[in-house]
C-alpha cells in the first residue's frame, strides 16, 4: 500500500496529539479563563485537523483511481466472455433459418427438374 | 454431466493407481483404459466424453461458485450503504463545527476555506463511483456464471438436431451422438464460463484488495491516527470543549450546582454520541477489509470462508443501523 502523504499524515498526527494534551489540561485548569483559552485552542486545532483530513482524503481517493480502472477493465473482459458464449448460441440458432432456405431451394430445384 | 465427468475422472485415476502403482503420478493419466472407464456409453459418445475429460484436466477443477459471487455483490451493496450513512454524518458534524468556528472568529470576511467539509463532494462521488463499478463487475460475473448460458446453448442444439432430422436434407443424426454432442457443448460452455470467471476474479483480486484496503486506510486505523475517524474525533472534541466542558467550568466558577449537573449530563450524552459515530466508522473500516477477503475467498472457490465473512459484514451493517438509530434518538 502506498503512503498517501507522509508529511501531511505526520502533521495531522501532531495536531491530534495536541488536542489530546489540551483536553488533559482542561481537567486541571485553575480557572474559567484557562478553560476558555484551552477550548478556543481545541477549536483552532480541530479546524486544522478537518482541513488536513479533507486534503488527505482527496489524496486517498485519487490513489484508488488506478485500481478502480483495473476493475473496470476486468469487467470488460467478463462481458466479452459473455458475448463469446452468446455468439456460439446465436450461430447455432442461425442455422435453422438457413436450413429453411436450403429446403426452399431444394423444393424449387425439384420443381425445375420435374 | 459435469459431475459425471468428474466421477469418471476420479475412476480413471483410481484405475491407473491400481494398475500402475509404481508409475509416476503425472504419467498415470496417459495410460488409463478409456473403454473400461466409460463402459456405460456407446463408442461415439464415449469419444466425446473422453474429449470432455481431457478438457477438464486441461482447464483444472476448482470452481467459482455463483452463490459466492452473489454474496460478494450483496456485501458490496451493504458496505456501500454503510459508507453513505457514515460519510453523511461525518460531513454534517464537520459542517456544524466549521460554522461554530467561523462564528467564534472576529474576522469580518468569510471564505470557502472557513467552512471546509470533512470530505469533498467530488471525493465522496468518486467513492460512490468505485463501489458502483465493483457492483457492476460482480453483476457481470453473476451473469457469466448464470446457468442460462449453457441452457440456451443446449436448447439451441436440441432445436437444431430436430430441424436437421426433419428437414428435406434428411440428415439422420444418431440420437445418442446428438445428446452427447449437446452435453459436450454444455460442458464446454460451463468450462468457458468457469475459466473466464476464474481468470477474471484472479486478475481483479489485487485491484479489489488494493481499492478496499486503501479505502480502509483512508477511514483510519484508530480514532487518533490520520484518517476520517480522527477528523470526526477532533470535531467531537471541539464540540465537547465548546459545549458542556465550557458550561461546566462556568457553572463551577459561578457556583451553580444545577447548571453543573446539566453540563455533566450533556457531556455524558455527547460522549455516547461521539462513540456511536466513531464506532460506525470503525465498523465501516472492518467491512471494507472483510469485503477484500470475501473476494479473495470467492476467487479461490472457498464457499465456507465466503459465508462466514459475509456473516461478519452483515453483523457490522446491523450494528451500524442500530448505532444510527441511537444517534438520531439522543
Amino acid at each position: 500500500m502506498t503512503e498517501l502523504n507522509p508529511d501531511l499524515e505526520k502533521l495531522q498526527a501532531i495536531l491530534i496529539g495536541t488536542i489530546v494534551k489540551l483536553n488533559d489540561q482542561i481537567g486541571s485548569a485553575p480557572d474559567e479563563l484557562t478553560v476558555d483559552a484551552l477550548t478556543t485552542e481545541i477549536a483552532e486545532v480541530g479546524h486544522r485537523i478537518t482541513i488536513l483530513g479533507n486534503v488527505l482524503f482527496s489524496a486517498a481517493t485519487k490513489n484508488t483511481a488506478d485500481a478502480v480502472a483495473e476493475i473496470t477493465a476486468v469487467q470488460n473482459n467478463v462481458q466479452l466472455a459473455i458475448r463469446q458464449i452468446e455468439s456460439v448460441t446465436d450461430t447455432v440458432n442461425a442455422i435453422t433459418p438457413l436450413l429453411e432456405l436450403v429446403d426452399q431451394a431444394i423444393d424449387a430445384a425439384k420443381l425445375f427438374v420435374a | 454431466m459435469l459431475m459425471q465427468f468428474r466421477r469418471s475422472l476420479r475412476l480413471m485415476v483410481i484405475e491407473a493407481i491400481v494398475l500402475f502403482p509404481k508409475t509416476k503420478r503425472t504419467h498415470r493419466f496417459l495410460i488409463f483404459n478409456p473403454k473400461s472407464t466409460f463402459h456405460f456409453v456407446n463408442k461415439p459418445t464415449r469419444n466425446i466424453l473422453i474429449l470432455g475429460v481431457f478438457l477438464l484436466i486441461i482447464t483444472g477443477c476448482s470452481t467459482i461458485h455463483s452463490e459466492n459471487v452473489s454474496q460478494f455483490r450483496q456485501g458490496v451493496a451493504q458496505t456501500h450503504q454503510q459508507l453513505d450513512a457514515a460519510f453523511h454524518d461525518a460531513n454534517a458534524l464537520a459542517r456544524e463545527e466549521e460554522i461554530n468556528y467561523l462564528l467564534a472568529t472576529t474576522r469580518p470576511g468569510i471564505t470557502e476555506a472557513d467552512v471546509t467539509p470533512a470530505l469533498n463532494t467530488d471525493d465522496v462521488a468518486a467513492w460512490d463511483d468505485a463501489f458502483s463499478k465493483i457492483e457492476s463487475y460482480a453483476s457481470a460475473l453473476e451473469m457469466l456464471l448464470s446457468s442460462d448460458q449453457s441452457k440456451q446453448f443446449s436448447d439451441a442444439i436440441l432445436a437444431l438436431s430436430t430441424d436437421l432430422n426433419s428437414s428435406k436434407t434428411r440428415i439422420n443424426i444418431n440420437p445418442g451422438v446428438a445428446a452427447a454432442f449437446t452435453e459436450l457443448g454444455t460442458v464446454l460452455i460451463d468450462l468457458k464460463t468457469q475459466t473466464s470467471a476464474k481468470a477474471a476474479m484472479q486478475m481483479a483480486d489485487p485491484a479489489i484488495r488494493n481499492t478496499l484496503t486503501q479505502m480502509a486506510r483512508a477511514i483510519g486505523n484508530s480514532d487518533q491516527s490520520p484518517g476520517v475517524r480522527s477528523v470526526v474525533w477532533a470535531n467531537w472534541e471541539t464540540k465537547l470543549a465548546e459545549g458542556p466542558i465550557r458550561a461546566y467550568a462556568d457553572a463551577q466558577i459561578g457556583n451553580h450546582p444545577e447548571q453543573k449537573k446539566v453540563a455533566a449530563q450533556s457531556y455524558v450524552t455527547m460522549l455516547d454520541q461521539r462513540d456511536a459515530q466513531l464506532q460506525i466508522l470503525a465498523s465501516l473500516r472492518q467491512s471494507l477489509l472483510l469485503l477484500a477477503d470475501v473476494h479473495t475467498a470467492a476467487a479461490s472457490g472457498s464457499t465456507a470462508n465466503v459465508a462466514s465473512l459475509i456473516s461478519a459484514i452483515s453483523k457490522r451493517v446491523d450494528e451500524t443501523q442500530s448505532l444510527l438509530i441511537s444517534l438520531k434518538t439522543k
